[in-house]
């Protein structure tokens, strides 16, 4: 961004923070908390309603979102669906935390069922709170406090127990009072010099799981008995009375690890004796019994289909027990790597793998693995999130029609999107960029580019965490990352990223399309597929390489090399989930810049405004990314770290984090296929929030490695067919194409499906492509 | 399509947009432009597949597949490319291994060599590890970051010092910076991994495996 613009926002900023221009950059922060108490002053008037005692949180956090783009103002709860009783929110007040929520009218802060009176022990214990929290990054709505009154409680009872959320004995814990209060202090002491001071703080307690000792009894009980169960599960679940040695059945390639399995020879198990430890519960599911690798902690669930089945044990065939291939092109198969997933410290429930799972880097593509915030053993992971950090789908609506979209005007779309948007390896970005702005960027996700006029004020609602991560810190970001991410804002990328405009080819669920905007069979959309760029990839990069001192330093126990993580509450755990969630801004500010620009192509063309055209955003998923939230495991609420790997979110109708829109039919889940196939939107359900931490699958995914794509398919033959199928197509490399051919992965439908019959998520329409470009 | 209804309905207010600055609106457009010169050049206008590639690029190798000599090789992975490079001994294999990353994103040997830009891009890339497998994730992620920082292509790698003692490792390399209308796009390598990463030192042979991220 050049001077003028820089100005330009400064001015904006005074015009609503009032403070002195040279200084907004600096005390941003004190700016936004000045803005967000100023907004909270004018919502409060506007809607009437009366904040008993408004806290320096909730004035905080509604600063941060409001900043940049004011929400309309809306109840998180649509009227009708609040019932008599609850419209007693409306009036004056009832509970604060509730009136924070309406008067801030950021849908964002509707987490209010997900508040917990395991949060004060939480903030106790894990230094990694606290330090968000004078960070003024503080907050994620999914860990804020709020206290709740008893009226209210029963109110979200009944749809607490539907939806397996947190109970009334925890939302009014009278513990978060207190915590409410050191909150207070914590906030009133903020200052430039806090940061440092608390990183250094936080260097200080480098391990925390060490340095204190567990304070909740139940807990640490918990922690004992998984470690005093699995030696003997091992042994008892171990079929064929093979002795524990040989429970090692990782690739000797593989780095010996601190684990006692390890330290022996791969043995050889056959596939039979590998099989006898799957379990089909159900049509659609799996369970990999503990033993399968060593130290599960709890059992592996795949989520599958008979295709999709064969394919797994094809290529546990291939990979384990074939000695011959225990050489130079050997990789770990999805199965293992799931089960070694399920093998990490602090890890609930189960390692969940999707039915488009296939071998990925650490964690398989397709794994959904949740760890308790509350242990402090528990562990965040690179792997487990990826490279492409918040890599993501989006889906814009239009108001045209197929028809007018004729075969002449597809190749216009294809062109003015491929002139606008840049993709491919090595290529710039339009958006300009200073490296000033990129902190801001960091910090402050969509708001960015709500603000810098990139993105619509209502394009913030309909994206996961509404644009932004609260818990992103750009210090947290090496200069390397923020070095590639620079050149490369508003880029599309290259492999499977995509821009395509789509057509809406069968409606399965019309209520839910409706409240997308969707609503004619043939209505054009755009979907676009990309994330973080080379600065999330670099961020995942610092991670590893950090991670890799901090494993052998906490003495974390691992199958695999390559799950390299370290405990959330460490240094480094803390500091990669600043990063990550910083790299997460910067990709839903990278899908808005793109946004933009299929916008101004699509004005272009038609030669009418994006208004005009009816270019709103129907949603933006992640399927890359960790993420704190609250579930219910074995009936008890708990705090998650849920990582999903190529894997959708997919929550329930009536979740506090959706959307007023959106609340009730559920998430919706966008799910691109692979070049010139299906793609579809789906929508979260209640079982797929109480079976699979509310998630489902996230693409077709591969089938074929890229070599033998390139063996089998010819890439003219590839693009001819699309060609031939009506699809217009700009590649910036036609002869990778094959690569990310049809044939390459596995059927999207078959994947889309099977998660329909497994319950976790619904299918709602499906689109099919008539332009694509891509790198 | 009643889309008026449809706006009301969706947004309560509707909002006036504001759009990009008129100096960000201006620079936007004008990389725009500038991008869409070079775009036709090498992809005609209403040409589904760049023409370029069929022409100009057609004689390289593919992005990707290694050259009949090269002593480096790409195998098979599931989702991402497996380098296996080679040498007499550890530094040749590390070399090989440089330019088998480098040719998944574009084909070497359309790369010529610019003594300005390789003096300029390629000199002193230096990596440190704290082991073997360490030191090769640290040499490939320089060479990766400097890529992507600077879009200089090494066809030729030279290690300048090696001290297997601290694990420390400097090299420079010969080549150009990347450009679009001659060099036939590969793919992105995003990162480099740890995945499956091998390194196996026999009698005058050294074989390295490495997973990079597409």
């Amino acid at each position: 961004m050049n001077e003028d613009d820089a100005d330009e926002s400064s001015a904006h900023e005074i015009h609503h923070g009032g403070k002195d221009p040279h200084r907004v950059r600096k005390f941003r922060k004190r700016v936004k908390k000045i803005e967000g108490k100023k907004a909270v002053d004018e919502l409060n008037q506007l809607s009437c309603c009366l904040i008993d005692n408004p806290s320096p949180i909730d004035t905080v956090n509604q600063a941060g979102d409001s900043d940049a783009s004011p929400q309309p103002k809306k109840h998180p709860v649509p009227r009708h669906l609040r019932g008599g009783k609850q419209r007693k929110k409306k009036t004056p007040g009832i509970k604060k935390s509730f009136d924070g929520y309406e008067n801030s009218g950021n849908e964002n802060l509707s987490d209010f069922m997900f508040t917990d009176g395991d949060q004060s022990a939480l903030e106790e214990e894990c230094p990694f709170m606290d330090i968000k929290r004078v960070d003024g990054a503080a907050n994620d709505s999914n860990e804020q406090p709020q206290s709740i009154e008893a009226d209210a409680c029963d109110i979200l009872c009944d749809r607490m127990s539907d939806l397996a959320m947190p109970s009334a004995e925890n939302l009014s814990n009278p513990e978060q009072c207190d915590d409410h209060e050191e909150a207070q202090v914590s906030f009133a002491i903020e200052d430039e010099d806090n940061n440092e001071q608390l990183h250094q703080n936080a260097q200080d307690v480098q391990t925390p799981g060490k340095k204190k000792t567990p304070r909740k009894r139940s807990r640490r009980k918990k922690n004992n008995n998984a470690a005093d169960l699995d030696p003997h599960e091992d042994e008892d679940d171990y079929p064929l009375n093979i002795s524990s040695p040989d429970l090692q059945c990782i690739n000797t390639e593989q780095e010996p690890t601190p684990s006692k399995a390890n330290k022996d020879p791969c043995p050889q198990r056959t596939l039979e004796e590998e099989l006898a430890f799957l379990t089909r519960v159900s049509p659609t599911k799996y369970i990999v019994k503990p033993g399968f690798v060593p130290n599960m902690k709890v059992s592996a669930e795949i989520i599958v289909n008979d295709d999709l089945e064969n394919l797994l044990i094809q290529e546990l065939r291939d990979t384990c027990c074939d000695t011959n291939s225990g050489g130079d092109s050997s990789f770990i198969p999805a199965l293992r790597q799931a089960a070694n997933v399920a093998a990490l410290p602090g890890i609930v429930k189960a390692s969940l793998a999707m039915p488009d799972v296939h071998s990925g880097y650490g964690f398989c593509i397709g794994n959904v693995a949740a760890f308790d915030m509350d242990d402090p053993e528990a562990v965040i992971s690179p792997g487990g999130v990826g490279f492409d950090i918040n890599c993501g789908v989006r889906l814009i609506r239009t108001n045209l029609t197929e028809k007018d979209v004729g075969e002449e005007v597809r190749e216009q779309l294809a062109d003015a999107l491929y002139r606008n948007i840049p993709v491919g390896v090595g290529v710039d970005g339009n958006i300009p960029c200073e490296r000033d702005d990129l902190d801001i960027l960091l910090e402050n996700g969509i708001d960015w580019a709500i603000e810098n006029g990139y993105a619509w004020e209502e394009d913030k609602a309909h994206c996961e965490e509404y644009g932004r991560m609260e818990t992103a810190d750009p210090k947290c970001v090496s200069n390397r990352a923020k070095k590639r991410g620079l050149k490369q804002l508003g880029t599309l990328g290259a492999g499977n990223h995509y821009a395509e405009v789509q057509i809406v080819d069968e409606i399965y669920n019309p209520d839910a399309a409706k409240a997308m905007g969707i609503d004619t069979l043939g209505q054009v959309c755009i979907m676009i597929h990309t994330g973080s760029r080379g600065l999330g990839h670099q961020v995942a990069t610092d991670a590893l390489t950090e991670m890799e001192n901090a494993m052998a330093r906490d003495q974390i126990e691992l199958n695999d090399r390559q799950l390299s993580c370290a405990r959330i509450s460490s240094r480094e755990g803390r500091k990669y989930l600043a990063a990550m969630s910083a790299a997460a801004n910067f990709a839903w500010v990278n899908r808005s810049c793109i946004t933009f620009l299929a916008r101004k192509a699509f004005s272009e063309v038609f030669k009418r405004e994006p208004d005009a055209l009816d270019m709103h955003l129907v949603y933006d998923v992640c399927h890359n990314i960790a993420k704190v939230e609250k579930h219910f495991v074995d009936g008890k609420e708990k705090t998650l770290l849920v990582h999903r790997k190529g894997s959708t979110r997919a929550f329930p109708p009536q979740h506090p984090n959706l959307p007023d829109d959106y609340k009730p039919i559920g998430q919706p889940v966008l799910i691109g296929g692979t070049m010139g196939t299906c793609s579809y939107v789906l929508v979260g359900t209640d079982k797929g929030m109480s079976e699979t931490f509310g998630s489902t699958c996230h693409g077709a995914g591969r089938a074929l490695s890229r070599n033998q794509s390139r063996k089998k398919l010819d890439h003219e033959q590839v693009l001819n067919k699309l060609k031939e199928s009506g699809i217009s197509i700009r590649v910036a490399s036609p002869k990778l194409v094959t690569e990310e051919a049809p044939e390459s992965y596995k059927d999207v439908c078959e994947v889309i499906e099977t998660c329909q019959h497994a319950g976790i998520s619904q299918k709602v329409v499906k689109l099919r492509p008539i332009a694509v470009i891509k790198g | 399509m009643n889309s008026e209804e449809r706006i009301d309905a969706q947004c309560t207010k509707p909002t006036k947009r504001r759009g990009p600055s008129a100096e960000n609106q201006r620079q936007i457009d004008d990389a725009i432009a500038a991008r869409s010169l070079k775009i036709s050049a090498y992809s005609g206008a209403s040409i589904p597949i760049n023409e370029s590639d069929n022409d100009t690029c057609a004689q390289y190798d593919e992005p990707g597949t290694a050259p009949p000599n090269a002593q480096y090789e790409y195998l098979n992975h599931p989702a991402d490319i497996l380098l296996h490079a080679w040498g007499d001994n550890f530094i040749s294999s590390l070399r090989n291994l440089a330019c088998a990353m480098f040719g998944c994103i574009t084909s070497l040997s359309s790369v010529s060599t610019d003594a300005h830009q390789s003096e300029e891009f390629g000199r002193n890339i230096a990596a440190r590890g704290h082991d073997t497998r360490s030191l090769v994730y640290a040499f490939l992620d320089e060479w990766l970051f400097n890529f992507h920082e600077t879009g200089f292509i090494p066809k030729d790698i030279d290690i300048i010092d090696y001290d297997p003692h601290t694990f420390m490792i400097s090299s420079k390399g010969t080549g150009e910076v990347l450009d679009l209308t001659r060099h036939p796009r590969g793919m992105e390598v995003k990162a480099i991994t740890y995945s499956a990463m091998k390194v196996k030192e026999t009698d005058g042979r050294c074989d390295v495996y490495v997973v990079v991220d597409i």
